[in-house]
């Protein structure tokens, strides 16, 4: 075996497959994309060349900006329901209480479920005549409260934040979890018995041990919410007047819809270079060295 | 060794995924290649012809257009097969400009007019229909006067519409004849209607807030009736502009309705299809909406289902409404078989098959043969009528302008229903334009 991994040719060949997959449908239309996103064209037409022009008008694009400062609080929604708080539940769920399992399995479930399924039935929960939520305020003596809560331009996002946040906690989650089942038990033992509160367990033992899993949770996060779209596209649609438009939503009304393909290309590349920052970022926030048990 | 083999094993399932993954694309493109090769062969053979319209199965029309079809695979001379896929609104739209992008768009194309057509026009990949249609004048002379103007660029035909259509203000018959209302002949009256229906606890008007065209085809006909013709052309033409003294007055006109109460309560969160079901159970007293809904509304009101114009604010512009031609078809450049084609067009818009559309669906059609009204029910003979005293229609603007200005224009109507400030809400479409007209 040594033999055959020792040779780098048959390194190349084993992974050229993989990477060939990859080089098609992810490098070159990353590349394609970038390279359209100087241009102005519907992809039909003869193409004209602007240089930086999309670019320029993107940031003069009201609904532009509003798009991206929605991708912001989506991410600052996603961070808080996805760290924080699936680090609570997590560390609720690792100590050993009954039906621990089942809770895993309960706030598991939503992200099994397809975005479309979830989006539908949120907006039924939603729904202004027959919706759940209202039929509650109602009950609880709240009734005044009651509204078309996705067609209200300045709640909209907040409600499709939500159930992004009600989504995914579960996955993230599972993920601190799994983290934390792989610290060795002796280390809790050892400082049960010199006192350690749980918090202080936490603190010290649980927190700095998960950290590396931690990263690459909020890389998953911040990439995940910024290219956002089932739910946002099943739910409002980008609608009220783009009250809830996120770049990707906004990126596919622009190219499929409006064909300037160029224009939705440089969306993309803002998408792409956001994507970026937010990963360096992470690596910087979270940095902590290898941990050896 | 078990590694070894393991290994292997791997290795030839990466190989068979990328081959499968091969496998498609070729199999895509033999399907492409396929009508053409057929084609290739000439007429004796046949061969078969891909087609793509807009529909669903819980439209009413849809046997009746598959009828047309198989119809037309039975009967035709070139002995091709037409093969009609039916697709949701939005996904229809999705996946055309797909197709053109990849240039694998199938023989003929269900299309909207005007600015929807005109990218793929000027992308070269709609066929130029005009020698067919010179060369058989009794065809052309078929269509109403004007209704090719909207499908023509640089004075080409590129399709021909089906239908006609226009926007209609339904009522329920029996709602206004217990409320002792007349139909209203000016709009104050329209207005005071509203209101005894509003005191006797109905809902005057069913809305749907979600699909912004909805609402916004209600601000096109108040505006229409406002400034008539004029504004069209004008914002067409670009002499007026989108935040147009007739636009924020017609916007500002919807909100009075909206905070008056004349829609009901959580319209602008509802579907159309809850908001339609309203009027169509008898909840509701009217319904604005393009008179394809006629077959939806006489199916469930039976002979208490009305319709009228809306009367224009300044009588002067009275019956200029929002309407346009519907449902037309285009072939595609890379078409292989233009004759067979063209011939199926022809077929669908013979006056056998817009009778047939005519009278079992209530879809007015394009040409403009004589109409045996008393094959019609009594809410298809009102529309056929409202629609003969029209003096003008104008083009829905997202149909007019497209996705750009168009469906901005939409937005904007729902951001007023919504409480924004008119003269606000279209100063920002004006700017929007300004801007768009860069990107």
């Amino acid at each position: 075996m040594k033999k055959v991994f020792g040779n780098k040719i048959n390194i190349a060949v084993f992974v050229l497959p993989a990477f060939l997959l990859y080089a098609v449908f992810a490098l070159v239309p990353i590349g394609y994309n970038v390279y359209l996103s100087f241009f102005q064209t519907d992809m039909m037409s003869p193409a004209k060349f602007v240089g930086l022009k999309n670019y320029i008008n993107l940031f003069n694009d009201g609904t532009f900006t509003r798009a991206l400062r929605n991708n912001i609080f989506m991410v600052m929604g996603s961070l808080i329901a996805h760290l924080p708080l699936a680090l609570l539940f997590g560390n609720i769920l690792f100590q050993k209480i009954k039906g621990s399992h089942f809770f895993q399995t309960v706030f598991f479930l939503p992200c099994v479920i397809c975005g479309v399924a979830v989006g539908l039935t949120w907006s039924f929960v939603y729904n202004s005549e027959f919706g759940l939520l209202n039929k509650l305020l109602e009950i609880i003596g709240l009734g005044s409260l009651k509204q078309a809560w996705l067609a209200n331009k300045n709640l909209a996002l907040f409600c499709v934040i939500i159930v992004v946040m009600w989504q995914f906690v579960g996955y993230h989650m599972i993920i601190q979890i799994a983290a934390m089942k792989n610290i060795p038990g002796s280390l809790y033992e050892a400082a049960g018995l010199d006192g350690a509160s749980k918090w202080k367990q936490f603190t010290a033992i649980t927190f700095p041990l998960i950290k590396p899993i931690l990263k690459v949770d909020a890389v998953l996060i911040i990439t995940g919410s910024l290219k956002y779209y089932d739910l946002v596209a099943v739910m409002t649609g980008g609608g009220p007047n783009h009250a809830t438009e996120l770049m990707s939503t906004y990126m596919f009304y622009q190219g499929f819809r409006t064909l300037k393909y160029g224009y939705s290309s440089a969306i993309g590349v803002i998408l792409l270079l956001l994507c970026i920052c937010s990963v360096l970022l992470s690596n910087l926030v979270f940095r902590s060295e290898a941990v050896e048990y | 060794m078990k590694k070894r083999l393991a290994a292997l094993l791997l290795c030839i399932t990466m190989a068979a995924g990328l081959l499968a993954g091969c496998g498609k694309g070729n199999t895509g493109s033999q399907d492409t290649g396929g009508s053409g090769s057929v084609d290739a062969e000439g007429k004796k053979q046949g061969g078969e012809l891909t087609a793509m319209c807009v529909g669903t199965e819980s439209d009413t029309y849809l046997p009746a257009y598959k009828a047309i079809v198989d119809e037309f695979n039975k009967t035709n001379e070139y002995g091709v097969t037409v093969n009609m896929g039916f697709y949701e609104n939005e996904q229809y739209k999705t996946k055309l400009t797909t197709l053109m992008a990849s240039n694998a768009v199938p023989d003929i194309f269900f299309t909207w007019e005007l600015a929807y057509l005109e990218p793929f026009v000027s992308g070269g990949k709609v066929t130029d229909i005009t020698s067919y249609l010179e060369g058989d004048q009794e065809w052309k002379n078929s269509f109403s006067g004007g209704t090719l103007d909207l499908l023509s660029y640089d004075d080409k035909i590129y399709a021909i519409p089906t239908q006609k259509s226009l926007c209609v203000m339904f009522y329920n018959k029996k709602i206004f004849k217990d409320n002792n209302i007349a139909v209203p002949t000016t709009y104050e009256d329209f207005l005071k209607a509203c209101d005894t229906l509003k005191t006797a606890g109905v809902i005057p008007m069913a809305m749907c807030g979600t699909d912004a065209w909805i609402p916004a085809q209600f601000v096109q006909q108040i505006s229409n009736g406002i400034a008539g013709m004029d504004l069209y052309n004008g914002i067409s033409e670009g002499t007026r502009k989108w935040n147009d003294a007739a636009h924020v007055e017609a916007a500002g006109e919807l909100q009075k309705m909206v905070d008056a109460g004349y829609f009901q309560n959580g319209y602008i969160g509802m579907s159309p299809e809850e908001s339609t079901a309203l009027f169509t159970s008898g909840k509701a007293a009217m319904y604005f909406m393009g008179a394809w809904d006629s077959s939806k509304v006489s199916e469930a009101l039976k002979e208490d289902g009305g319709a009228f114009i809306l009367p224009a604010k300044n009588p002067e512009y009275n019956n200029v409404s929002v309407g346009s031609v519907d449902t037309c078809f285009a072939v595609s450049a890379n078409c292989k078989n233009k004759d067979a084609a063209v011939a199926f067009l022809k077929f669908w818009t013979s006056q056998v098959n817009e009778e047939k559309l005519l009278y079992d669906q209530g879809r007015m059609p394009a040409g403009n043969f004589e109409i045996d009204s008393s094959k019609l029910n009594s809410l298809f003979a009102e529309v056929v009528n409202l629609s003969k005293q029209q003096k003008g229609l104008t083009p829905w603007w997202d149909r007019a302008f497209g996705a750009g200005e168009g469906v901005e224009f939409n937005n904007t109507c729902v951001a007023v229903c919504g409480g924004e400030e008119p003269q606000k809400a279209f100063d920002s479409l004006q700017q929007f334009a300004e801007d768009n007209a860069d990107r």
